[in-house]
């Protein structure tokens, strides 16, 4: 086990350096750069020129990399044009803004989705599999969009319960009740998708030789679904959990623009608008550590989950 | 050995007790409230400070006087700040700061027409119309505390139109400046090479805000002007806090501001809206036309207006340098197939005036035109006069906002009635900046234009050659002549004639572009704002209003 988790880690920086490689190209290789951004419409093409100049973007796509690459080496990603701040200092603080709506999103998607799948799985065909799988299927069809703009109208605005948009008022730390809506709104659409894989596992597990035989036993079937059916259909969920919750961190961006919550997606997105290279180029290394990090943590837990699943 | 059922509960617990430190750890440190009063100084001045002299003398004691709450103003805008620096500033969402923090020579006035004292506070014109001498306050302070003088209008001035030059938005409006000086300490002359109707109005320009060379190192991050306002902090997609500067030399006008104003981006349009009614914020910049009827009817919303006229105009601009849309019959066709009224209705529901005059209805030099017809059988005669008897199909690439992006498609169903079939192709706003703009590799395009009130203003960094409203790639030497003369007079009817020959001959001669219609724009507030207005270009004038803190 120890030497697969050495090898994920060497993989994970391959991983990182081939895509920071692909993010550096890509982002150069659109249409638009920072220069044409900063100076607008009316710029001459003698003052874009000098800009670009002045921004070291004249220069060999490679020598761009090769500097760039030397100075993350040493912690430095540039600086932001847009802010004139450290561009993984600008990341580090919307990230930090990121992981508790994350996590708040996650506590709410797996409340919901793991009793439901569960019950749904275990009483296929009846009223409360029909209501779990239109919630399932309305949850996942109604993007996160509008799920977002009902939730602002009805609580925030018609019934003033909960505040409509930001992390806190402004200039103030986080406040629980500027998590409930964005949350939700994401929580519904995780526990939407999490909520099929649960019931197909229970599905699947419940007509298996081994629950027949717990049955058989005379277990109750409570027992027989806590101690014998669950963690074998879990396994399913938990890929696709570490693979959501690393989308979520790595930046909701529906959720948080129309929410205005200033995390790493909301960033990025006015980040590659304004081809604020240094701001996408640090958010998108964060986002794809997250994402390899969850996996990692996923391909553990299936392990531990099913130990006939070997890494050695 | 741990049973299946025991090692499920812990990795459950684990999971959540992970995801709650997560939470805990992850919350904002509290930070110090950047809207929370300053100590207050009354309250310190009723602290006893001396030792009482007679010990058996009854003390009053001191009496608490209630501390009266900072007044905060939230305003919503559109966009996260780009550029604290106001030479530099690009769009119209970083001019609520650009007008807080800074100064100019004079300042607009409600119509934008003419100038109304701001550092200047006086000045006077040469006899030939050629030497402007500014008289400039004594009493003007930088938010470090130094005093400004003429010399530091100088250093500005040199700073934006030398330093910044063609890279900046000043330069292009100050063509006519010979040479400028400080000839007193408080005395700041500019001579013009040519008469310009529009130069005094033109002082109040964003690009020729005031800046402190002492601190200039630091002008995007800490910036420092003479504006009402000095900067606290800049939280990038969060918060800019400004506060009073209580040295501001308009005692009286500042009397009627809030103590802090916090400008707040909001990207999401429904979001702002949202906000204003649920009373998170005081002030929305600009309201989406669809959003209208529920600001008005929301008790405690009122609906900001322009009080002069709109200056913004939607049209429809074509590649002049190559392609089909090079041959004006290609683009008489079109001007003859599109529906401007199906586009009136549908997409800009009915706001503002259609109209094939680049200057707007209500604008003194506006002369109403016989504009031509929409005409299907027209547009097909003339795409086969232009060798397209059976149609043909043009691309378009409408900016990257929603509202162009519906008039595309409006467009292309009117244009197909006319054999013309149009792909649209929506890209986001810096490759449309890279591809079209710059790279005019374009057939037709969309262009929003927001100028200056002045009919030279308002059209010739659009139509004269070469200047950087032009897309198109116009150029026609009788347009470059009339816009000369248009400047080296006077005189309002000969100017009108004037600038109506140019409109004539873009609507029936050339058709360079397509004026769709005027474009109103709009703020909407709670009734903390009052006497307030969006200028003719569409910002919401931030130095003339009245916040009430409790009304």
């Amino acid at each position: 086990m120890q030497g697969y988790i050495v090898r994920r880690i060497f993989q994970t920086v391959y991983v990182v350096v081939a895509l920071s490689i692909i993010v550096f190209a890509v982002v150069r290789l659109v249409p638009g750069d920072p220069a044409m951004v900063r100076l607008g419409m009316e710029a001459s093409a003698e003052a874009i020129a000098r800009e670009r100049t002045a921004l070291g973007l004249d220069r060999p796509i490679y020598v761009q990399y090769a500097i760039w690459a030397a100075n993350a080496l040493r912690g430095d990603f540039g600086v932001s044009w847009v802010s004139h701040q450290p561009a993984f200092a600008v990341v580090w603080e919307k990230f930090k803004l990121s992981v508790p709506l994350a996590l708040a999103a996650t506590l709410i998607g797996l409340g919901i989705s793991l009793p439901l799948g569960i019950i749904s799985g275990m009483k296929p065909y009846t009223w409360i599999d029909s209501i779990a799988t239109t919630f399932s299927l309305v949850g996942i069809a109604i993007p996160s969009f509008f799920t977002g703009v009902v939730l602002i109208l009805f609580f925030g605005v018609y019934l003033g319960w909960l505040p409509t948009s930001g992390y806190g008022p402004p200039g103030e730390a986080l406040q629980l009740r500027y998590l409930v809506l964005p949350s939700t709104a994401l929580g519904i659409q995780l526990a939407a998708g999490l909520t099929r894989f649960m019931r197909s596992g229970m599905l699947d597990v419940m007509n298996t030789d081994y629950i027949r035989t717990a049955r058989a036993k005379g277990l109750a079937e409570q027992l027989v679904v806590l101690r014998h059916a669950l963690k074998n259909a879990l396994l399913s969920v938990v890929t696709v959990f570490a693979l959501n919750f690393g989308a979520l961190l790595g930046g909701a961006v529906v959720t948080e623009q129309v929410f205005r919550w200033p995390g790493v997606g909301l960033l990025l997105i006015g980040a590659i608008g304004n081809r604020d290279y240094g701001v996408v180029q640090a958010g998108v290394l964060l986002v794809a550590l997250i994402y390899v990090l969850s996996n990692l943590m996923a391909d553990l837990a299936l392990g531990f989950l099913d130990p006939r699943i070997r890494y050695d | 050995m741990r049973t299946p059922i025991r090692k499920a509960a812990i990795s459950l617990l684990f999971v959540l007790a992970i995801a709650l430190l997560g939470l805990v750890a992850c919350a904002q440190p509290v930070e110090p409230d950047p809207t929370a009063e300053p100590p207050d100084p009354t309250e310190v001045a009723v602290e006893p400070t001396e030792p009482v002299a007679e010990p058996t003398e009854v003390v009053a004691e001191p009496t608490e006087e209630p501390v009266a709450e900072p007044s905060v103003m939230r305003v919503g805008n559109t966009h996260d700040v780009v550029f604290l620096d106001a030479q530099r500033v690009q769009a119209g969402y970083d001019l609520p700061h650009s007008d807080l923090l800074y100064s100019r020579l004079t300042m607009y006035d409600d119509t934008m027409m003419f100038p109304r004292p701001d550092v200047a506070e006086s000045w006077t014109v040469s006899d030939d119309g050629l030497t402007y001498v500014f008289k400039l306050r004594e009493d003007v302070k930088f938010h470090t505390g130094r005093g400004l003088t003429a010399e530091d209008v100088v250093y500005s001035w040199e700073r934006a139109l030398e330093t910044i030059g063609d890279a900046g938005r000043a330069l292009g409006e100050m063509g006519a400046v010979e040479s400028y000086e400080a000839t007193d300490t408080y005395e700041f002359t500019v001579t013009l090479s040519r008469l310009d109707p529009v130069f005094l109005t033109t002082m109040g320009h964003w690009g020729l805000a005031l800046v402190d060379r002492e601190t200039i190192d630091q002008i995007d991050t800490q910036p420092i002007g003479t504006g009402p306002y000095r900067f606290v902090e800049h939280v990038p997609d969060d918060r800019l806090v400004l506060e009073k500067f209580q040295e501001y030399y308009d005692q009286a006008a500042l009397a009627n501001w809030p103590d802090r104003i916090v400008l707040i981006p909001f990207v999401e349009e429904r979001t702002r809206v949202a906000a204003l009614q649920a009373g998170e914020i005081d002030l929305v910049v600009t309201v989406a036309y669809e959003y209208l009827d529920e600001i008005k009817e929301a008790p405690g919303l009122q609906l900001i207006e322009q009080v002069g006229g709109t200056c913004s105009y939607m049209t429809v601009a074509f590649n002049l340098r190559e392609g089909p849309t090079a041959d004006v019959r290609v683009r008489k066709a079109i001007q003859h197939a599109i529906d401007k009224e199906a586009i009136h209705r549908a997409v800009y529901l009915g706001l503002g005036q259609v109209d094939c005059n680049l200057i707007p209805a209500d604008h003194w030099a506006h002369e109403p035109l016989d504009c031509p017809p929409r005409d299907i059988e027209m547009a097909r005669q003339l795409l086969a006069d232009a060798g397209y008897p059976d149609g043909l199909t043009l691309s378009y690439i409408p900016q990257a906002n929603e509202l162009t992006q519906k008039m595309a498609e409006v467009i292309q169903q009117s244009l197909a009635e006319a054999g013309i079939d149009i792909d649209i192709t929506v890209v986001e706003r810096s490759t449309w900046l890279d591809q079209v703009w710059f790279g005019h590799d374009f057939e037709i395009t969309d262009a929003w234009y927001t100028r200056e009130p002045d009919p030279d203003g308002l059209m010739q960094s659009v139509l004269r050659k070469g200047l950087g409203n032009n897309v198109m790639g116009y150029d026609n030497p009788e347009i470059e002549d009339l816009f000369d003369a248009g400047k080296a007079t006077l005189d309002p009817d000969e100017r009108r004639a004037i600038y109506t020959q140019i409109v004539e001959i873009v609507v029936f001669d050339d058709v360079p572009l397509i004026n769709i219609q005027s474009m109103p724009r709009f703020a909407a507030a709670n009734d903390k704002i009052q006497n307030a207005h969006v200028s003719p270009k569409g910002y919401f004038h931030f130095k003339d209003f009245t916040f009430v803190a409790n009304p």
